[in-house]
């Protein structure tokens, strides 16, 4: 005996509802007899009776503007636009519903996430077959990760930094350290920038350490590297590299004339007495400086040591003196 | 194992109970942080650790004190992001009970190598049900047991949920003995 099912299925409207509540029955002149109920809450008008082609534009397959085009393609998969309200996009495939009609079965297919805030669409909208609320579910928990990425990465590129920064100043003065200074002045040569190098030394500094104390040596580091910092711009790099030596990189800074008068004013400024528990302790300094126009290929290691023989002169000519390396006054002409 | 339960307890800890003593729980505990990251991986045995610290410094018993982390990782006090992801698990609180056996999978297709624990549902018919679970750190049930209270409260149902040899039992008296508090499907996917 053949089962009945086996060429036709008859079914009530509401487990048709229930199982593709995205569904259109077309009468066979195009004609909407029949839709699921969350395809109704989309359209949000009652479309008994409409035509097909009045409420839907077939995006595609191209071509597609009549019943009989729709019927010669049973099973393709076919895109929908609303006529009548923008954004909706809808997707499926219409199969021939044995009376001369046909059945559709549509879904949202990528922009599902827009529709379902426009619709209010809720869990019980969509088949249980229908993974749309796991996609859903997935995005937003993407989301989450994402979001919980972002602050890692922002925390740990904050303590990069941090590390980075601390890695990089004289934990005495707060100023740039040797390794500090070492990049910064590698950096500058590699891209050919126009800079000056100032090596300075403290004058009677290791006196004023020896019969004041340790405190008062490293209370007038700290108030030399104050002083060192208001008389340069904050876009030059100011490194203290060994006990009393420090190394002022002065970018754009080729000028002789002006090179030299400030380091007249650091030598006048470093040589007022500095107190220290009431009591004033009396250094000076001496500066070494060389300027990067000076040399074909800028060198850090030739630089450094040029501004540092420079330093040794200007000692030699009697401290509180600074000198230019003799690249410099030559290249001057 | 991902920090994100040590994370949970965390902030379920200093929201509770306020920064000051979470930073002495977690100095008792032998931290040498006072903040878990929550994709980072620690070792597994620090939950433990900060539990007992908890239990020891607000001398409340670990059971109660996990209980109330479940309740409030899907109260509004928290981010309310984890609320949200289990309410997808279905409409009423029944296909939400039955999602439970899904949240390991579910919660590796958000991220590949989070292993949350198995649950096993049984239903045992009059609105009873058992659940078990394979615990990822001592009373990690009493975590559920909290958070199946909220979701129930969430969902508008009323349950009766008590600790039992290796797991919980619920009664499921009421499925719409209140209303459900509004679920968004698209809230947060913007």
């Amino acid at each position: 005996m053949k089962l009945a099912c086996d060429e036709q299925v008859s079914v009530p409207l509401g487990s048709l509802d229930r199982l593709m509540p995205m569904h259109l029955h077309l009468d066979a002149r195009g004609g909407i007899c029949g839709a699921g109920p969350t395809l109704r809450r989309i359209l949000a008008e009652n479309c008994d009776g409409s035509g097909f082609f009045d409420l839907f534009r077939v995006q595609r397959p191209a071509g597609v503007g009549r019943m009989a085009d729709l019927i010669a393609r049973p099973g393709q998969r076919i895109h929908l636009a609303l006529t009548r309200r923008e954004g909706v996009t809808l997707r499926g495939h219409a199969m021939p519903d044995g009376a001369g009609g046909a059945l559709i079965n549509l879904s949202f297919g990528i922009g599902i996430v827009d529709a379902v805030r426009t619709h209010a669409l809720t869990i019980a909208d969509f088949a249980p077959t229908d993974l749309t609320v796991e996609m859903l579910y997935l995005v937003e928990a993407k989301n989450a990760v994402l979001d919980e990425f972002r602050r890692l990465s922002l925390r740990l590129e904050g303590a990069r930094f941090e590390a980075e920064e601390k890695a990089l100043t004289d934990t005495l003065t707060g100023l740039r350290n040797r390794r500090a200074l070492d990049r910064v002045l590698a950096m500058a040569c590699e891209a050919r920038q126009d800079f000056a190098l100032m090596h300075l030394d403290l004058d009677k500094f290791k006196q004023v350490n020896d019969t004041r104390g340790h405190a008062a040596g490293d209370h007038i580091l700290r108030e030399v590297a104050v002083s060192l910092r208001a008389e340069t711009r904050a876009s030059d790099t100011v490194a203290r590299i060994g006990g009393d030596e420090f190394v002022i990189l002065l970018q754009g800074m080729t000028d002789l004339v002006a090179l030299a008068a400030l380091a007249a004013r650091l030598v006048a400024r470093l040589s007022r007495p500095i107190l220290f528990e009431g009591e004033p302790c009396q250094i000076g300094a001496s500066i070494g400086i060389t300027v990067s126009g000076a040399y074909q290929a800028p060198d850090p290691a030739v630089m450094l040591h040029e501004a540092d023989e420079a330093l040794y002169e200007a000692k030699h000519a009697g401290r509180g003196n600074a000198k230019f390396a003799a690249a410099a006054l030559q290249n001057e002409g | 194992m991902y920090g994100l339960l040590n994370h949970a307890l965390e902030g379920f800890l200093r929201d509770t109970y306020g920064v000051g003593r979470w930073r002495i729980i977690a100095q008792t505990a032998g931290l040498a942080f006072d903040r878990f990251e929550p994709l980072l991986p620690y070792p597994a045995d620090l939950t433990d650790l900060v539990v007992a610290a908890a239990s020891e410094r607000l001398g409340r018993s670990s059971e109660t004190l996990l209980e109330d982390m479940g309740t409030w990782l899907v109260s509004p006090r928290s981010d309310g992001r984890l609320r949200r992801l289990l309410r997808f698990g279905g409409a009423h609180f029944d296909d939400f009970l039955h999602s439970l056996e899904e949240l390991p999978d579910r919660a590796r297709l958000a991220l590949p190598d989070l292993n949350l624990p198995e649950i096993r549902l049984e239903e045992q018919g009059g609105g009873m049900f058992r659940l078990r679970v394979r615990e990822p750190f001592a009373g990690a049930h009493h975590v559920l047991m909290g958070l199946l209270r909220a979701m129930a409260d969430d969902y508008g149902a009323l349950v009766l949920i008590e600790a039992s040899s290796g797991g919980i039992t619920l009664q499921l008296l009421d499925i719409g003995h209140a209303e459900a508090r509004h679920f968004d499907l698209s809230v947060g996917v913007a």
